[in-house]
């Protein structure tokens, strides 16, 4: 077949755009438009190849070739308000309108002896926030970027006609870019931006218990999933700083050191098939975002001390339902949530503006000829106001976001408990 | 067991042919582009200049002399000197790029002289003739780029890092009622900005009362004063020799 370079570039240039805060903190937990439109609650069900982020133990269930190849465009903007115009003089500032498309792809293999290969490609962190060049907060950020791409080879095997076992390794590309100014003295701002690249390795380990339909005590999911949160560490990066040229000789470009954790990640959830045509599943996640006290920026020469923005967060917690129904070809999904952010008030700042969230989603998946699928989502994200006590930017900030998010699939064969 | 066998809708081949093709491509360049999602890390230079020098901080202070920070009078025949990072096309060395100016009486000394050492990287203030009126305070100003000097290689003329802080118009230290005093700027250290910040009061009315004669404050890339003290034996160095 003839790849168009045309097409490739816009391929790649997909892969590589920056992802939208969406998880709770910046954790990005849409990665398949299936498990997006039942809201992420797919960790006890992980019946297509995107069992790779979800919970590598459901790739057990496969068997045969399967492909997903899926894409999320998210649209969303944060709004910061300042009642006083104390520290906005407008009263009011908002980010950019963001509307990205993040791409997922995910490719299995399983063997009848219930091995199953897989390899994933997603981005489960991410941030892009932009805000005004001028606007009150430029001193804690003004842009802020932060990619990343797993890709994920895993395995998973059928221990038991019940029990699965799967896991895998992350192998994770991050880059940041973060950008803010700093007062020189009462009129006069520097430009300081930090950059820097990181590749860091973690692994995720999963388990899925399908018991079988006894009488009337239907078919019972239990899923558990497990990934670590390798740190990345921009120990090479760049800070430029953009000054007046009579200071630019001791504000010049140096090396710079910062951390952004990737915290560790767990999933429980229950699911349960009261009919053949019906899965219903809740599910609990922790993450754990106490890893990230603080941000800081730390110049390895020149004549600036390093730049610390505290965090403080706590470990964030998020609930998820959902429910799946098979009529005819057509699956139909409906999921909702909430996520505890983990944000704390004290410090909470532009830079990930995060508050408690509700979120809805809504889909379909249509079986085509060919083994081929199609599934198509919808998730609307409800962020609830908060207001930041942080001392030099006491703002409140309202968000929204919606992801409209399709997949093409290719699977060969379902395997012991999924659904067709 | 298995849920019951799902009809299928029906759809064109080529969608089929497509659906696989779009897989395809983007898995293979997905992994041909995880490493390409890098952000410049590379330093850049910062751009070329020619500071006129100007650090009070080092050992021995970095100053045109004679100063009047060094408490040390003057001569009436010194000559002062103020130097630069790099040599200064000597083109752009004329009325108006160097001004004296008598403090005390606060009229320009027009018979005053200039010139550049042969490296062109040092500045010589002569006295007029008959030497520096005694008793006097006198002010030296130089213009920076774009309107006054320019450096050889046509690099702009610019002052230092701290004469930038001590020609800024606003406070460098702040002192509350209770408590130690601040450094208005991350740059700085309080001891050092308290140390600028007594010159940049003692030479803001100089800087003020040539800003009002057109000459923007940014292009004001040095200033000093010296107070010209009686003659006295060969042996008292009045006027510092060039260092």
């Amino acid at each position: 077949m003839r790849i168009d370079r045309h097409y490739v570039s816009i391929a790649l240039a997909l892969l590589l755009a920056p992802a939208i805060a969406r998880g709770g903190g910046y954790e990005i937990a849409e990665q398949g438009a299936a498990a997006t439109s039942m809201a992420g609650a797919f960790t006890a069900k992980a019946d297509d190849a995107s069992a790779i982020f979800y919970n590598a133990a459901g790739l057990a269930q496969l068997r045969g070739l399967h492909l997903y190849l899926g894409a999320t465009l998210v649209n969303s903007q944060v709004t910061a308000d300042d009642a006083s115009k104390t520290f906005l003089p407008e009263g009011s500032a908002k980010t950019g309108v963001v509307a990205q498309v993040m791409p997922n792809f995910y490719a299995a293999y399983g063997f009848s002896p219930g091995i199953t290969l897989g390899i994933g490609i997603f981005s489960h962190y991410g941030l892009s926030l932009s805000w005004p060049s001028d606007w009150g907060g430029r001193s804690l950020v003004r842009d802020v970027t932060l990619r990343t791409v797993n890709i994920s080879p895993s395995i998973a095997w059928q221990v038991l006609p019940f029990l699965f076992i799967g896991g895998g390794i992350d192998v994770i590309s991050g880059s940041a870019d973060l950008t803010r100014t700093m007062a020189l003295d009462a009129t006069t701002e520097a430009e300081l931006r930090f950059r820097g690249n990181d590749t860091a390795i973690g692994g995720n380990v999963g388990l899925l218990i399908v018991t079988p339909r006894k009488g009337a005590m239907p078919p019972i999911h239990l899923g558990f999933s497990y990934r670590t949160g390798p740190d990345l560490d921009f120990g090479g990066g760049r800070l430029s700083i953009s000054s007046p040229i009579e200071l630019s000789q001791v504000l010049r470009d140096v090396r710079a050191a910062a951390t952004v954790p990737m915290p560790d990640r767990i999933a429980v959830a229950l699911g349960v098939r009261p009919v053949d045509r019906l899965f219903l599943t809740a599910e609990f996640d922790w993450v754990h975002w106490s890893d990230f006290q603080s941000l800081t920026v730390t110049p390895t020469g020149g004549s600036l001390p390093p730049q610390t923005i505290p965090e403080n967060w706590r470990d964030g917690y998020t609930v998820r339902g959902a429910g799946e129904v098979l009529v005819g070809p057509v699956a139909l999904r409906l999921g909702a949530g909430f996520d505890w952010s983990p944000a704390a008030e004290s410090t909470l700042n532009p830079i990930v503006p995060d508050s408690n969230r509700v979120f809805v989603g809504a889909g379909v998946g249509i079986n085509l000829p060919r083994h081929l699928l199609i599934d198509i989502g919808l998730l609307g994200v409800d962020f609830l106001q908060r207001t930041s006590t942080l001392p030099q930017f006491p703002v409140e900030y309202s968000n929204w976001a919606v992801l409209t998010t399709v997949a093409l699939g290719y699977r060969g064969k379902p395997g012991p408990a999924t659904h067709p | 067991m298995l849920p019951p066998d799902i009809p299928r809708v029906d759809v064109t081949r080529k969608v089929v042919a497509l659906t696989l093709g779009a897989a395809v491509v983007v898995g293979a360049e997905a992994l041909g582009g995880f490493a390409g999602g890098c952000v410049d890390t590379d330093l850049a230079e910062p751009p070329p200049a020619v500071f006129a020098l100007f650090d009070p901080s080092t050992t021995p202070p970095t100053i045109p002399l004679p100063n009047d920070i060094t408490m040390t009078a003057a001569q009436p025949d010194s000559v002062a000197h103020s130097s630069f990072s790099g040599p200064v096309d000597r083109s752009t060395l004329r009325a108006g790029t160097v001004m004296v100016i008598d403090a005390t009486t606060s009229a320009p000394l027009i018979m005053a002289s200039f010139a550049l050492d042969e490296m062109a990287t040092t500045l010589d203030v002569s006295p007029p003739t008959g030497g520096w009126p005694v008793g006097h305070r006198i002010a030296v100003v130089v213009r920076g780029s774009p309107g006054g000097l320019v450096g050889a290689k046509g690099e702009p003329v610019v002052a230092s890092p701290a004469f930038y802080l001590v020609r800024s118009t606003s406070p460098l230290v702040q002192c509350p009622a209770t408590g130690p005093c601040v450094s208005t700027t991350p740059l700085l250290t309080a001891q050092q900005a308290f140390v600028l910040e007594q010159l940049r009061v003692a030479l803001a009315p100089l800087l003020d009362s040539v800003q009002a004669l057109g000459v923007p404050r940014s292009e004001i890339v040095l200033a000093w004063t010296f107070t010209v003290g009686p003659p006295v034996g060969a042996t008292d160095a009045g006027a510092l020799p060039r260092g």
